[in-house]
């Protein structure tokens, strides 16, 4: 009977091609709006193009789209050969696949027109909600279905973090849009003011953690020990990490609503949450990175190592920011702020894009029946392009953050306000430039990506691609892990 | 041997069991919302908006649709904050019962602009309209965009009265007057005018009478 | 907050937390069957993933203890706790209150000082002028510009020349400030028709002196009459009315022929908003101060 299952990476494929066209739509539309807020023309006086109506497109489309197609492609890239078993349902998957294309182009088209809830990172009106609804579900059958069937009776650390992340964000998603349509285009949220802002902040926040994080951990950590080849490093740590992240990170939301009408005990709770946080962040960052003990040669020559390696450092870096920008003060000086774009795009192009692109580089050529990528030069080239933008990006938006945040408070000494806020705008507009040419850079990584790829699937055009049976040939055997270091 | 690894062994059954698995990650990642969400939403129900604030009349509504609609909040925050350099820049800082009828909130996340929360009244309504218009003309340091269409757009009154009667399903006080009148309040009224509206009211239609402006500045 | 919501919060917050307290103090020493080289003994993927069973790191366990210490602090000092209050007593708005207060006690006896003096002798005083042009920019340069030079877009007056509409000195600035102004012109395009708005612009540029047709102005001079009730017999305006002085260059929409055209058809309606609820008394004395040197300054060039 195994000789004639084989996993299903056909769907895998699908999500493949689409996290790299939506990758390369959603960091366009972030480089344009970018120009916007540098050089305000760009938007031609035409409604669809002006930032506002812009900006939702650029963060669905990395998010969900991107993000999305990448994270439930490599789910079901992940669960098959954790688990040893063919994915379950494949014409669900297959559904998955197209309905998640649907609903990405649907509120791509209509967000730009004006059909919005506008809550941020939920803008797309109750009908496209009701899909994604549909959808999420349909997936987290598949997935658990698939886990349901495997041959391993242990459930790897991985699938443990795609179920949550399945979890979290249906839940998330349901109660977050709750609403009641005006008409096809209009619906009104059956929360208002506080309620509604505790509500979206939750949402908000934890779709961070569990699209952006818990997501992405899940790839890292399927992805990391086989680049590395090396054991994960250590099995306590990951109990340890993923029940007090996925726990902890849910009270963390009302961090973003400092010294608002939110009432102050939830504030407080929001932030020693956002703090202990950090446990489980940085447990998880050097769960990741300590795999790489024995292993660091590699970065030499692994371009899919580099970009994890380095996703990881951002994973820590940035979660590190975040505890601490819930802390109070600080978030006094960097709520409102250019900070706040700094520290999500830290997460965002530094940890999310990374990880995901060096899983791509790692999954891209079994996927395709290749047994590497086309080019490896053109695999350095984007590494390049990518850390130099992320860095130009991170480092303008930091620094005209805290140039904001002083310049709102800065006080003369007799006690009256130093600058207008017109002022503090005129101070950081050159940095929005700065910002754009970062966007460029990472964009520029991308289309290289999608030049790889394309022709890295050459052959894979070219003729069906054989399936590959279960259990065997995944891995080479180069791939076999070293054996572990000693233990310290 | 197997003694030995009493407390592991609750972890490995979880470990082994997808459907317990996916059972305890639902209840622990609903924790943090069960505790920060359903006291402040049952309290929301028992708080009664303050004196003064009403729900927007039919224009100000449709202002504040297409303000929602444009997506101004990812660069206006209508929240100041309870903090010195903000109340003596914008006002006394904003109280939760002003956005009682705010669905969504916009209280924003980013200030690429300056707060809105009390901006009604600031400038005349002239200004707001060529502001809206084309906002280097009137700010030559702005990066906002131009929203020259707003003017060319009629506000449609049977969709006004069909979202009035929506809120207050879902309980905000409308009567039956207001929301037969809604058509002809609109009647004629560009969606610029209609903006116009919602912004100078910002502030003062919905603050609280006990809400006496502080000392502004500096 | 009622006694059941908070129980209900402590109960989820130690329920929480000591979960992820319990796990932090286990994960470090449980343990867990574990082979000779190392590793769980669970393979996946074929043999490619192991698992590890390394100790967890020094610095991750002092970190994390020292995260619950100052969470747990946090918690019990501010409010956070169900309804426990915090040892400190502290909420936001009293911290507000107090920063306030301490930044009142600097600011207060400055102001106390320019309280209900003269805007010109103000405007004689450097820390009161610099104030003021804050507040200027802040409040008032949206309409004015940031250097006062007024817009013609919406007919905001230039404030740094020596012309005035309503009167330029400290008192007027004052009131024109803190109770706004409306300057409402009637239109006049149902009384004129085409030809005769056209040579009355055409008189209207030629009292300034500026290029216009003298056989149209002088067409246009008997139709002033009307305008003379407001604007004056020979164009100098009024400044009780609001009405601008016609005769000097100074644009307040604009002198060209087809905007003074439009001006006569349409008609204009200004407003500068009243900002007694928004400004003291004293901020609106700041900022008269500011616009009353720049003007004086420049009048004196």
């Amino acid at each position: 009977m195994p000789k004639t299952e084989t996993y299903n990476d056909q769907v895998v494929r699908l999500f493949l091609l689409a996290a790299a066209v939506w990758g390369i739509i959603g960091m366009s539309v972030g480089v344009w709006i970018a120009a916007e807020l540098a050089w305000p023309f760009w938007n031609f006086d035409v409604p669809f193009l002006t930032f506002s109506r812009l900006r939702p497109d650029h963060t669905f489309g990395v998010i969900f789209a991107f993000g999305g197609s990448a994270l439930m492609g490599t789910c079901y890239y992940v669960v098959q050969r954790t688990g040893h078993t063919r994915l379950a349902f494949p014409r669900v998957a297959n559904l998955t696949f197209w309905g998640w294309q649907l609903i990405c182009v649907l509120a791509m088209l209509t967000m730009p027109l004006g059909i919005t809830q506008s809550k941020e990172y939920a803008e797309p009106e109750w009908f496209i909600d009701i899909l994604i609804a549909v959808v999420w579900v349909s997936f987290g059958f598949v997935f658990f279905a698939t886990l349901a069937r495997r041959r391993i009776r242990h459930i790897y650390v991985a699938n443990w973090y795609y179920g949550a992340f399945i979890i979290a964000v249906g839940l998330l998603h349901i109660v977050n849009n709750l609403a009641v349509p005006v008409s096809l285009t209009k619906s009104y949220p059956i929360y208002s003011g506080v309620v509604d802002a505790m509500v979206q902040w939750w949402y908000g926040h934890n779709a961070v953690a569990f699209f952006l994080t818990a997501g992405f951990l899940g790839m890292m950590y399927y992805f990391v020990p086989r680049q590395a080849q090396q054991p994960l490093w250590s099995y306590r740590f990951s109990i340890v990490n993923f029940w007090a992240l996925i726990s902890i990170y849910m009270w963390a939301g009302s961090h973003h609503l400092m010294y608002t009408a939110l009432p102050d005990w939830v504030q407080s709770v929001g932030m020693a949450f956002s703090l202990i946080l950090l446990m489980p962040s940085w447990g998880s960052a050097a769960n990741g990175l300590l795999t790489f003990n024995g292993s660091w040669h590699k970065l030499k020559t692994d371009p899919a190592a580099k970009f994890m390696v380095i996703a990881l450092v951002f994973y820590a870096a940035s979660t590190f920011e975040g505890s601490m920008m819930a802390i109070k003060t600080v978030n006094a000086l960097s709520h409102y702020t250019d900070w706040t774009v700094a520290h999500v795009h830290s997460g965002s192009i530094g940890w999310v894009a990374m990880i995901t692109i060096g899983s791509l580089y790692a999954m891209a050529p079994r996927a395709l029946g290749r047994p590497a990528m086309h080019s490896n030069t053109a695999m350095e080239w984007h590494f390049w392009l990518h850390t130099t933008g992320v860095l130009l990006y991170v480092l303008a938006m930091w620094v005209a953050g805290v140039t904001e945040g002083l310049m709102w408070r800065a006080t003369n000494p007799d006690g009256s306000l130093t600058h207008a806020f017109i002022d503090s705008l005129l101070a950081i507009k050159p940095l929005y430039a700065v910002r754009w040419l970062g966007g460029m850079f990472v964009l520029a990584g991308m289309v290289v990506m999608a030049w790889n790829l394309w022709h890295t699937a050459a052959h894979a055009r070219a003729k069906l691609i054989t399936p590959i049976p279960v259990p065997i040939p995944e891995p080479e055997t180069a791939q076999v892990p070293a054996p572990l270091p000693a233990m310290g | 041997m197997a003694g030995g690894y009493r407390g592991y062994k609750y972890f490995e059954a979880i470990e082994k069991r997808a459907g317990l698995l996916g059972i305890l990650t639902a209840i622990m990642v609903s924790l943090g919302g069960l505790a920060e969400i359903t006291p402040i939403f049952m309290a929301a129900h028992e708080v009664k908006p303050a004196l003064g604030v009403k729900p927007y009349d039919a224009l100000r509504l449709a202002g504040k649709d297409i303000y929602v609609r444009e997506g101004c909040y990812l660069c206006h925050s209508q929240m100041i904050r309870a903090l010195r350099a903000e109340t003596e820049r914008y006002g006394p800082f904003s109280t939760a019962e002003e956005s009682v009828y705010d669905r969504p909130h916009q209280w924003g996340s980013k200030r690429t602009g300056p707060d809105l929360a009390r901006v009604g009244g600031k400038y005349s309504d002239e200004w707001q309209r060529q502001h809206l218009r084309d906002p280097r003309s009137v700010v030559p340091e702005s990066n906002m965009p131009s929203y020259p269409w707003l003017a060319q757009a009629l506000v449609d009154g049977d969709d006004i009265a069909a979202r009035m009667r929506t809120l207050r399903f879902l309980g905000d006080p409308y009567s039956d007057a207001d929301i037969a009148g809604a058509k002809a309040a609109v009647s004629g009224q560009t969606e610029l005018d209609a903006v116009v509206a919602y912004l100078q009211g910002l502030g003062i239609a919905n603050e609280p009478t006990n809400a006496k402006p502080q000392q502004a500045a500096p | 907050m009622s006694p059941f919501w908070s129980g209900w919060i402590m109960f989820l917050i130690v329920f929480n937390l000591g979960i992820t307290l319990f796990l932090f103090l286990w994960g470090p020493r449980v343990k867990i069957p574990t082979l000779p080289d190392g590793t769980t003994g669970h393979v996946w993927a074929h043999g490619v993933l192991r698992e590890g069973m390394n100790r967890l790191p020094l610095w991750w366990i002092v970190m994390s203890g020292a995260m619950f210490v100052i969470g747990f602090a946090y918690l019990y000092l501010y409010p956070g706790f169900g309804s426990s209050k915090g040892s400190l007593g502290w909420t936001s708005h009293k911290q507000l209150a107090q920063d306030t207060a301490a930044n009142r006690a600097k600011l207060d006896p400055i102001l106390a000082g320019f309280a209900g003096k003269p805007v010109d002798a103000l405007a004689a005083d450097s820390t009161a002028t610099r104030m003021g042009e804050r507040l200027f920019i802040d409040n008032c340069a949206a309409c004015h510009g940031r250097e006062g030079h007024g817009n013609r877009v919406i007919g905001a007056p230039n404030l740094i020349d020596a012309t005035w509409i309503y009167g330029g000195d400290g008192a007027t600035l004052l009131t024109s400030i803190l109770d706004g102004r409306h300057g409402t012109m009637p239109p006049f395009s149902s009384s004129l028709d085409k030809a005769a708005i056209e040579n009355l612009a055409n008189y209207v540029l030629s009292l300034s002196g500026r290029d216009h047709s003298p056989a149209k102005a002088k067409l246009g001079a008997e139709n002033f009459a009307v305008c003379a009730a407001c604007h004056g017999p020979t164009g100098t305006g009024n400044p009780a009315l609001g009405a601008p002085n016609l005769t000097t260059a100074d644009e307040l929409y604009g002198r060209d022929l087809a905007t003074i055209e439009q001006t006569i058809r349409n008609g204009r309606s200004g407003v500068m908003p009243a900002w007694r609820t928004r400004l003291t008394d004293t901020d609106a004395r700041l900022i008269a101060a500011w616009v009353y040197a720049r003007s004086h300054a420049n009048a004196a060039h």
